[in-house]
């Protein structure tokens, strides 16, 4: 069963399958996202809804014809994919980079529990076993405190339910024929499913048993060392973050301090002497802590880069980065250079 | 894999389709204010004739640039109504649009002559 809207395009009506009007209203999004400036989108969008109107209206034989996916596929062919309107550089779209970027959704169609574990494959691109095994190693470790971030895992992120999600969730552009390929997928799966079964038998008596045995070991040593890849990575993201959230609270606890105005009055604790030196706290404070930051922001960086091996880094960051731990590094020295000049 | 021979000609096509679409993309606009220096047309009688004339392979292409030529002032137009179906946006070229045809007319020329030269030069060499 399959239910028929009725829709109004650049001033005609016309009676649409769901389906169809599912990938007609894909597309003009799709155009629509293409152009960033607005006047002239809207402009050149409602130019093409008047043509595809005109073009389904040549395709149908009466005014209450249903025009079906065949003619949403015909339009979308003689109009052409959004990016071979592309003109010049003034309507790059920065959409596209961004939608290059992987999400975090709980994956509904790989679940366990949650999909909290499937989806944190996905996002860094690990096979999903190892992700449920460090779940499991964090879990008994801790004994059961990751089960309650799990449960906020759960809680926080959205299951990805449309395909434009599950497309965001692997980190595939989205475009028209990617969404078509997507559907066209799940659609075969069903049918795969049930030949499967025959080919898989005839498949392994072809196979000979040796190469079976030596194709087992090159996955045994492949997946070791996606584990081990990932395994590593994700300590170093873990124990980066922890480094950055403790040296984050510090700031804040000596910026309470500060605020309030506590004297510093231990007197055993050499760092908060400079007060007494006329220097302000922050001068002492923060380039120390950014001194640290640093390269635990490099480890964060390393950690996330030994996940996912196709990220980037550009110059920019590095050099913005080596910069200020540079700079931070030479304030410490100065104030430190007062503070021992005091003893002299 | 990839080193065969088919597929170096294969690659060579590719290449060469896709500075053909660039070539035509460069002279689109010019092409259009020509098409509009007879008379007045609305979209689709435009694409007939950039379709007849293999210019443009997808519709898609023609809206964009038609944007940007009104906004540049080269075109106007105006809403008319069909005997069969909705109203239709008349596209005409304005004076500057007439002037700037006359300017892509000569650069054309120019480089047409220039091509010609050109390839003349080295074939007879």
């Amino acid at each position: 069963m399959n239910t028929t809207l009725n829709i109004n395009l650049g001033g005609q009506h016309f009676y649409m399958d769901q389906n169809a009007y599912e990938n007609l209203d894909k597309y003009l999004e799709a155009i629509k996202n293409h152009f960033k400036d607005r006047a002239l989108r809207d402009e050149i969008l409602s130019d093409i809804e008047s043509r595809i109107a005109e073009l389904f209206s040549e395709r149908i034989t009466h005014e209450r014809q249903v025009i079906t996916v065949q003619d949403v596929s015909y339009v979308i062919d003689t109009m052409g994919q959004p990016n071979a309107f592309k003109l010049d550089s003034e309507e790059v779209d920065e959409n596209e980079e961004s939608t290059h970027k992987r999400k975090l959704f709980r994956d509904p169609d790989d679940k366990i529990i949650g999909g909290v574990a499937a989806g944190l494959a996905h996002y860094f691109g690990l096979q999903v076993k190892w992700i449920r095994l460090i779940w499991l190693i964090l879990g008994l470790f801790s004994w059961g405190g990751f089960i309650i971030i799990y449960l906020i895992l759960w809680i926080i992120l959205s299951e990805a339910k449309t395909t434009a999600e599950k497309l965001m969730m692997r980190g595939e552009p989205i475009n028209i024929s990617n969404l078509e390929k997507k559907i066209k997928e799940s659609i075969e799966e069903v049918a795969q499913r049930v030949k499967d079964s025959d080919y898989e038998e005839t498949g392994e008596k072809i196979r000979s048993k040796t190469n079976v045995f030596f194709n087992k070991i090159a996955d045994v040593f492949k997946n070791l060392f996606g584990f081990l890849r990932g395994f590593l990575g994700l300590i170093l993201v873990f124990t980066s973050s922890l480094g950055l959230f403790a040296l984050l609270t510090a700031l804040f606890t000596i910026g309470l301090y500060e605020l309030f105005d506590i004297t510093w009055g231990d007197p055993f604790w050499p760092p908060l002497d400079i007060v007494h030196m006329g220097i302000p706290v922050w001068w002492a404070i923060v380039p120390v802590l950014v001194v640290a930051a640093i390269p635990v922001i490099y480890m964060l960086l390393l950690g996330k880069w030994i996940i996912n091996p196709s990220l980037t880094y550009t110059l920019g960051l590095h050099l913005v980065l080596l910069g200020v731990w540079m700079f931070s590094i030479l304030i410490t020295i100065g104030v430190g250079m007062r503070y021992v000049s005091g003893f002299i | 894999m990839h080193n065969t021979f088919e597929y170096h000609i294969f690659v060579l096509y590719m290449n060469t389709e896709n500075t053909k679409a660039q070539m035509r993309k460069g002279v689109l606009e010019y092409c259009i204010l020509a098409v509009l220096a007879q008379d007045r047309k609305y979209a689709t009688e435009i694409l007939i004739h950039l379709k007849e004339a293999k210019m443009i392979v997808v519709e898609g292409t023609l809206y964009p640039l038609l944007a940007r030529l009104k906004t540049a002032c080269l075109l106007e137009y105006e809403w008319e109504e069909s005997n069969s179906g909705p109203p239709r946006k008349y596209y005409q070229i304005t004076k500057e649009g007439i002037l700037f045809l006359k300017e892509l007319s000569n650069g054309w020329k120019e480089l047409h002559q220039a091509v010609e030269l050109l390839t003349k030069n080295s074939k007879s060499t």
